[in-house]
């Protein structure tokens, strides 16, 4: 089945942000990338018997057979939106049956090298999924030199790097004066920070969740050159931005821009608050769940954060937050513009 | 973490004095042409192990762990940073910072 729906998100992020030139195989990579982590994941669940395993059971039902019930649930939602799986109308009490309605679809292949590079990370991190499912371990410790790797690497594909640096032009940071400062939040390891650096020539502070991450981020930019006075890495929660920064003495805060680092928080709201709080200027750019970013969601997830939120869910930890202003998109990324 | 500059390190294999910049986890300071240091600093920032790291291919040194090698960050030349290691090139800041953060990565070991 064809899935375009990653090569339409960068047509669409390209648009919003000033019409910024998407190289030719970098768009063939991403229409075929979804295509193909589809099979790799549906390839992966016939071989470790989930279908037949769920097959004629209600969701709750199946749910009893797995450790991570909220991965099965992620994965069951997938399914359906991918028309693999149907659940039949249950009748009075009883709930719908679970059936699986499509088989495995011939081998796609990968003709550009940059799909190439993420199946091989797909299917490395999917490696795990067996395990966190049936018995709730996810093997890719957050902490682990292994899990920084393939965060860093899956941030660094050509893919990944052309939304992200797609989404962070959209978002408008190089409006900020060069004696402001900016602070970044993103998804660990200092993802975001090149794109972010180069979109801005005010100070960024980037709050990183480890010492680790840090080390990370600091020896990426030392390699790119773009370490300098420009950048101050601090380690800490971004749930408590606020004590963070008053107790760093950081501040007066310009904009604080949020990438892709809502779902790695277990008090996304708290996040948003603490940025209302140090900021009048919040900038969000938060992938969603859909259909576009299931890859992303599942392998975010067996390497630590949790699944991708829903639009609703992010509208509403901003609306709490007391932000509100442009929104540019609200899926497969949600993108805005917020103020207090 | 990082490590007060102030602490010297003295090279294990020719005993040179270096002040380096240290932070938590793997760092590589190159010390003469022919090897550099390795320091293991952990997350109170005390250093934990300090190895000589001979640049050559044949001697124990550094070596990049072959199965890992598709996770090496875009911005790595990884036939430049084999050169280092086997001592063909002399390392700039720009190796220094990408062999520390193979290291930190996993992606690049001291050979036992």
């Amino acid at each position: 089945m064809a899935r375009p729906a990653l090569a339409k998100l960068m047509s669409k992020l390209s648009g919003s942000a000033g019409g910024a030139r998407v190289p030719a195989h970098v768009q063939r990579a991403a229409s075929e990338v979804l295509e193909i982590f589809e099979y790799r994941l549906v390839n992966r669940l016939i071989q470790d018997g989930f279908f037949k395993e769920i097959e004629g059971l209600s969701p709750s039902e199946a749910a009893q057979k797995f450790a991570d019930r909220g991965l099965f649930f992620t994965l069951l939602g997938t399914l359906r939106t991918l028309g693999y799986i149907d659940v039949r109308r249950g009748f009075g009490f009883m709930d719908g049956r679970i059936r699986q309605i499509h088989d495995l679809p011939p081998a796609p292949m990968a003709t550009t090298p940059e799909a190439m590079e993420l199946a091989m990370l797909f299917d490395e991190v999917m490696a795990s999924l067996s395990e966190a499912l049936r018995e709730g371990k996810r093997r890719l410790h957050v902490a682990s030199p292994e899990n920084k790797a393939l965060l860093t690497k899956m941030y660094d594909s050509q893919v990944f790097k052309t939304l992200l640096t797609l989404e962070v032009k959209s978002l408008g940071i190089s409006d900020v004066p060069p004696h402001g400062i900016v602070v970044s939040l993103g998804p660990g390891v200092g993802a975001e920070l090149p794109i972010v650096l180069l979109e801005t020539d005010a100070k960024v502070v980037s709050v990183l969740p480890s010492e680790e991450d840090s080390r990370i981020a600091e020896l990426t930019l030392s390699g790119l050159g773009l370490m300098s006075d420009q950048v101050n890495l601090v380690v800490g929660q971004p749930e408590r931005l606020n004590q963070l920064l008053t107790s760093l003495k950081i501040g007066p805060v310009d904009a604080v821009v949020a990438v892709h680092a809502l779902h790695w928080s277990n008090a996304p709201e708290a996040v948003l608050r603490n940025a209302a709080k140090v900021s009048k200027r919040v900038l969000i750019s938060q992938p969603v769940e859909h259909e576009a970013t299931w890859p992303l969601s599942i392998m975010s997830y067996l390497m630590g954060s949790n699944p991708l939120p829903k639009a609703d869910e992010v509208e509403f930890w901003a609306d709490s937050a007391g932000l509100e202003g442009r929104r540019l998109m609200r899926d497969p990324v949600y993108l805005a513009q917020l103020t207090r | 973490m990082g490590v007060p500059n102030s602490r010297e390190i003295a090279c294990p294999i020719c005993r040179d004095r270096h002040r380096p910049s240290l932070k938590q986890g793997w760092n590589f300071i190159p010390c003469r042409e022919d090897h550099g240091i390795v320091i293991y600093v952990d997350e109170s920032g005390n250093i934990r192990e300090v190895h000589g790291a001979v640049l050559s291919a044949t001697a124990g040194g550094l070596e990049i762990v072959e199965s890992r090698l598709h996770l090496v960050p875009r911005w790595i030349d990884i036939d430049r940073i084999r050169a280092v290691i086997e001592g063909r090139v002399r390392p700039s800041e720009a190796d220094r910072a990408a062999i520390s953060l193979l290291m930190n990565m996993g992606i690049l070991r001291r050979k036992l």
